[in-house]
């Protein structure tokens, strides 16, 4: 990775926000980390990130809202935002796909998903020794979600 | 309620499945696990006065914040007794949320037993 990419994790789990800077890091990242909605959206403004990773409950205002007026505004509409929640009920996806999620991952974080989110959210292409199973395996778990995917299960996450 | 002694229980910590999560970095594992070790007392009194005030919605908010915190270790049994309270908030039956605290709260106990051993 030539350039350092900035990402923005907003999350009030601090021992997951201390295990996602460690690896993205790791991995050639610059890492923030922002533990409430207000203070996501406020960061976000002031110095844009390159990708924000978000959760959707969160103190100080739902990550939801924060979602909201970060796809409102002019300078953080562009901003590509994954979703990385405990929640796994249907609804909850799709409103945050609706309100303009690049992609929606469920807890507990696996870095090597959320990796290869943030690379195609910025373009980027896949990391080297990123596992590609081949053609016709099935899923060993859950497969993130994108705008374009159907919804997974419409049960609890566990 | 009698537990049921042919249930089987999950593991208040999966250390395989903890330290596969953090690729073997021991240093990481060590001070995630004492992140946690500070921060479950106020996380898990929070949980507390939610049940105490018979709001759901905080104890939805605070079970679902604790479960968040705990999935992070593999954690299997407080991960379920977080999630058992943060239902009863989510369905605003708090009937038992007074047993299903105390579940968590031994839950905690035991998986912070465990990861002192991350932290030495």
């Amino acid at each position: 990775m030539k350039r350092k990419y900035t990402i923005l994790l907003a999350d009030d789990d601090k021992v997951q926000t201390m295990m996602l800077s460690s690896q993205l890091r790791a991995k050639g990242y610059a890492v923030a980390a922002a533990y409430d909605a207000t203070y996501t959206v406020m960061v976000a403004m002031k110095s844009p990130p390159d990708l924000i990773v978000l959760d959707i409950k969160m103190p100080g205002g739902t990550g939801k809202a924060a979602l909201e007026r970060l796809k409102s505004s002019s300078k953080t509409t562009q901003i590509p935002v994954i979703v990385l929640s405990g929640f796994t009920d249907r609804q909850t996806i799709q409103e945050s796909l609706a309100l303009g999620a690049f992609e929606y991952q469920t807890k507990p974080a696996d870095v090597e998903k959320l990796d290869a989110a943030i690379r195609r959210a910025l373009g980027l292409p896949p990391a080297e020794g990123a596992n590609t199973p081949p053609a016709g395996t099935p899923p060993t778990d859950t497969p993130p979600v994108n705008a374009s995917d159907e919804p997974p299960r419409d049960t609890w996450d566990s | 309620m009698t537990p049921d002694p042919t249930a089987s229980t999950p593991d208040a910590l999966d250390r395989t499945e903890f330290l596969a999560r953090v690729h073997g970095d021991a240093v990481l594992a060590g001070a995630m696990a004492a992140l946690f070790i500070q921060e479950a007392p106020a996380q898990l009194a929070a949980v507390r006065l939610a049940v105490a005030t018979g709001s759901a919605e905080r104890v939805s908010q605070a079970a679902h914040l604790l479960r968040g915190s705990v999935a992070n270790f593999s954690a299997g049994e407080a991960v379920s007794a977080a999630l058992h309270l943060e239902q009863m908030g989510r369905t605003g039956e708090l009937t038992d949320a007074s047993d299903a605290l105390i579940a968590l709260e031994r839950a905690i106990e035991r998986l912070i037993a465990a990861l002192r051993e991350f932290t030495e």
